[in-house]
């Protein structure tokens, strides 16, 4: 990369430069065949910059066009906001473990070969549905430089493959899911049996659909389902929107806002998680921040600009992009485990709900904390057994509520979407609608 | 260009497709009193995408433009090694050479930065003064100005420019714990001059984000919903629209039997159609990402189903014609079918009688967004009210619309006479990309609706 002091030419008081490019091999299985492969390059340039006091931002996938980042990016600068950010100096940062030499010499033929080898396994099903398959191989590259001698350069590797299986009928759609995202191809590959197997049988339970006698039930969410109750609190947690005063939590540090039972990190250190980074995007060695603590919240995400406003100290939470600011995002958000497992669980009562999919996750006004979603995947767990789908329901209720009293937590946790460690979450204070008319 | 491209796929065995693109844009936002982002990018790229004859799609991107000629043989040896059990055809289309222009009346380039900012730091500043309970806004202004370039194996050239500006404002209101929000937006991509003179629409903005704070939630049931022209035009995109893409069915017998043309849809009253050729719209396209022209396409005439929205290859799939809805979000990404401007056509009850004999009812208004899987659809209004006896009362929030699309349109009860197409500005998100989309309306009334809530 270039060596940013020399690329600012004094032009500028002081600035970040910021490096990232991604190669891709995509492969589209559909009508259980091979559809298309795509292989995609990109790679561009941003540039942060700090004069008189303001700051400018420009980013770039032009190669040929490095000169005129600078001038917009100083362009940008003289309206900017008036703020002055103190880089950090250089830092030393933990070995992670994303990158993985077996993906970058993957043979495409290999790629070709697992597909089909899903799709064969799969093929009993042929008759009744339809089946998906998207597998990803990617390799990226990040660099980052600012002027205070903070410096990173990253490599990592990611292998995704994700199954979806869909079956029609006059009235009733069925489609259910499973996805895996690992750094590394030994990780993905040999979570795939059980992700096959997942699939089978989630599709087997769901074609048999029962009726809800009625909706005063209590609710539990499956790994697949948690990310609509913790959403909000994301949304809530992150910087931006505290400092704005636009959170419902802010004030709330060392205050109890959930049950005691709920524990919450996130942790972008975990060693080959594809949502793990040593650096943040402001060049802060990345470190485990307790959002929720026992039910009590702890810290929120913080970049550089947000902990300015708030007068506290930026958290490592920044992520950047070509053509985005740096600002607070999640790396990996793990729940901490509950006391029940999950036969314990689905045994509590005699009747229950479980949610595996929602339709509309964060639309509405989920800073608020409410949720308001259809259920795309619901079964009637009964004695704890699962007796069959729920079709035509919904549910709604608000975190900042339903939160405050959990049933349950798991033992069992699972990796979803590649950078989510979820348990199993039981409420009994979750408003459903829908099932009897369904 | 032209010649660069055509020289580049000459000679080939096989269909190859390239786009070049080229974009600018500025953006200028307000979070606050304070300036969140104030940025100007520039994003470069090609792709190119390759069918050998009994091979799969091959497909490359790419930042690199010398690297072009590259680019093609990669795409092709992707595609030999893909051998479907059925060859993929594609459909004919005209063949063409055309540079279009965007007809700008009013260029957002011939303002300065300084310009764009003091127009969005305006709007902030009605939003932020409107009374102490707004803590937050977000107002932005963005612009974005594309060059593209298109060339097939076929002999068809296509160049053509996208300009699109516009605002977006949001205005957060707390108290005693309780947020709610409202937010407006308008595009254009005519004139600068349309973003101006919106103070208006700023305080209407904040007073509703206000207002919300004493709404109460909803409660859950089933309604007869009345849905503003903003909301109908969302729930036909989510809830029908997809539907109507080819690429939902194509490759699924039952999903075809469920769409087959000439199936009863919903009443007499009600046509639904898409539309990427009318001047100017946000969704308009003229030429799709495969150099089809684009046209004016029904989906649903006199409540049955009357037609759907094609690629080339889909068309060749189910025999039917491209309509040119293969459209990509950018150089990165392929083509895919979807929705350009997608429309209910105006009805003839006029918009005070839709409410009329509503005993006890939902008016929901705005949209935050949508979101469907194949029959079922999901959309949020920004706001409501509660209908009583045909009157419009009091304002509830969290409204989330929920349902089977097969039953809900059958479920329409009456088609306004108040159509617009809607000045804010729509993306719509599929298969991971984003595209711009055009939306209109007029107020439609549906029966037995679900919504969550307590």
């Amino acid at each position: 990369m270039l060596e940013i002091k020399e690329f600012l030419r004094s032009r500028a008081d002081s600035g970040e430069l910021y490096y990232q490019s991604h190669e891709n091999v995509i492969l589209r299985f559909e009508g259980w065949k091979l559809k298309k492969s795509e292989v995609k390059e990109s790679a561009g340039y941003s540039l942060r910059v700090q004069k008189n006091g303001r700051i400018g931002f420009s980013g770039t996938t032009d190669p040929n066009a490095l000169d005129s980042l600078l001038d917009k990016a100083l362009q940008s600068a003289e309206l900017g906001e008036k703020i002055t950010l103190d880089f950090p100096g250089a830092a030393p940062s933990k070995e992670l473990e994303l990158f993985d030499e077996k993906i970058v010499n993957y043979p495409y033929a290999s790629l070709v070969a697992l597909g089909e080898e899903i799709v064969d396994k799969l093929s009993p099903l042929k008759n009744e549905c339809e089946l998906k398959i998207d597998i990803g191989l990617t390799r990226y590259f990040e660099e980052f430089q600012n002027t205070s001698g903070a410096n990173f350069a990253i490599k990592g590797t990611l292998f995704d493959i994700s199954l979806e299986l869909t079956k029609m009928e006059e009235g009733d759609v069925l489609i259910v899911s499973e996805f895996i995202s690992e750094t590394h191809i030994n990780d993905a590959l040999s979570k795939l049996p059980a992700a096959i197997e997942n699939l089978r049988k989630k599709y087997n339970l769901a074609k048999n659909i029962v009726k809800l006698e009625t909706e005063n039930l209590p609710v539990i969410f499956h790994p697949d389902a948690v990310m609509a109750l913790l959403l909000p609190l994301l949304v809530g947690v992150n910087g931006k929107n505290v400092s704005a005063g636009a959170s419902p939590l802010v004030g709330k540090i060392d205050t109890q806002i959930f049950d005691g039972k709920l524990t919450i990190i996130d942790d972008g250190t975990v060693p080959r998680k594809p949502g793990s980074t040593p650096y943040d995007g402001e060049g802060f060695p990345k470190k485990p921040i307790t959002l929720v603590e026992n039910g009590y919240l702890r810290n929120y995400l913080l970049d550089l600009l947000s902990a300015k406003k708030l007068n506290m100290s930026p958290n490592g939470a920044a992520s950047r992009g070509i053509f985005s600011s740096p600002a607070p995002r999640t790396s990996n958000i793990i729940v901490g485990e509950g006391n029940l497992s999950t036969n314990e669980i689905f045994s509590a009562f005699p009747k229950a709900i479980l949610i595996e999919g929602l339709l509309g996750i964060g639309q509405g006004n989920i800073i608020s904390g409410a949720f308001s979603n259809p259920v795309a995947i619901g079964f009637l767990v009964e004695n704890g057994q699962i007796l069959g789908r729920v079709k035509n329901i919904a549910i709604a209720g608000n975190i900042y509520e339903c939160l405050k009293n959990i049933l349950a937590i798991s033992k069992e946790r699972e990796w979803k979407y590649g950078a989510y460690c979820f348990p199993y979450i039981m409420l009994d204070n979750v408003s459903v609608t829908g099932g009897k008319n369904g | 260009m032209k010649d660069r491209l055509l020289n580049a796929i000459k000679g080939k065995n096989a269909y190859v497709e390239v786009r070049i693109e080229r974009k600018e844009t500025s953006r200028v936002q307000f979070r606050g009193r304070m300036i969140d982002e104030l940025s100007a990018n520039t994003d470069l790229g090609g792709f190119v995408r390759a069918l050998v004859p009994n091979g799969g799609w091959g497909i490359a991107t790419f930042n690199r433009i010398e690297e072009l000629e590259r680019r093609i043989n990669e795409a092709i040896e992707l595609s030999r090694s893909i051998i479907p059990p059925e060859p993929i055809r594609l459909t004919p289309v005209e063949i063409v050479q055309v540079v279009l222009k965007e007809n700008l009346k009013d260029d957002f380039r011939n303002y300065s930065l300084v310009q764009k900012k003091e127009l969005i730091e305006n709007y902030n500043e009605i939003l932020l003064g409107y009374n102490s309970a707004i803590v937050d806004t977000s107002a932005t202004y963005y612009d974005s100005f594309s060059k593209l370039y298109y060339a097939n194996t076929d002999g068809t050239y296509v160049e053509k420019e996208r300009a699109d500006c516009g605002i977006m404002l949001v205005a957060v209101a707390k108290q005693n714990g309780n947020i709610q929000q409202a937010h407006e937006g308008r595009t254009s991509r005519v004139a600068f001059s349309d973003l101006k003179g919106l103070e208006e629409l700023a305080k209407g903005t904040a007073e509703k984000a206000f207002q919300l704070l004493s709404a109460e939630t909803v409660k859950g049931g089933r309604y007869t919903v009345v849905l503003d022209p903003y909301l109908a035009g969302v729930f036909i995109h989510e809830a029908f629209g997809h539907l109507s893409e080819a690429d939902h069915v194509y490759e699924n017998p039952r999903a075809m039997e469920m769409m087959k043309l000439g199936k009863k849809f919903g009443p007499p009253e009600l046509n639904v159609g898409d539309d990427g050729a009318i001047p100017s719209l946000r969704g308009s396209i003229y030429y799709d990402d495969e150099g089809t022209p684009a046209r004016r396409n029904y989906l649903i005439k006199e409540g049955i189903l009357v037609g759907r929205l094609h690629s080339r290859e889909t068309a060749s799939k189910m025999n039917e014609t491209p309509t040119g809805n293969a459209r990509a979000q950018s150089y990165n990404h392929p083509p895919i079918v979807r929705m350009t401007n997608t429309f209910i056509e105006n009805g003839n009850v006029p918009v005070e009688d839709i409410f009329s004999d509503i005993k006890e009812g939902i008016y929901a208004c705005r949209a935050y967004g949508g979101m469907t899987q194949f029959e079922n659809f999901s959309f949020s209004a920004g706001y409501a009210y509660i209908i009583r006896n045909g009157r419009v009362e009091n304002l509830v929030r969290d409204v989330v619309l929920q349902g089977n699309l097969f039953e809900t349109l059958l479920n329409i009860e009456a088609i306004g006479n108040d159509f617009i197409w809607l000045p804010t500005g729509g993306s719509c998100g599929k298969d991971g990309q984003l595209a711009p989309v055009g939306m209109g309306s007029p107020h439609i009334r549906i029966r037995n609706v679900l919504i969550g809530g307590k």
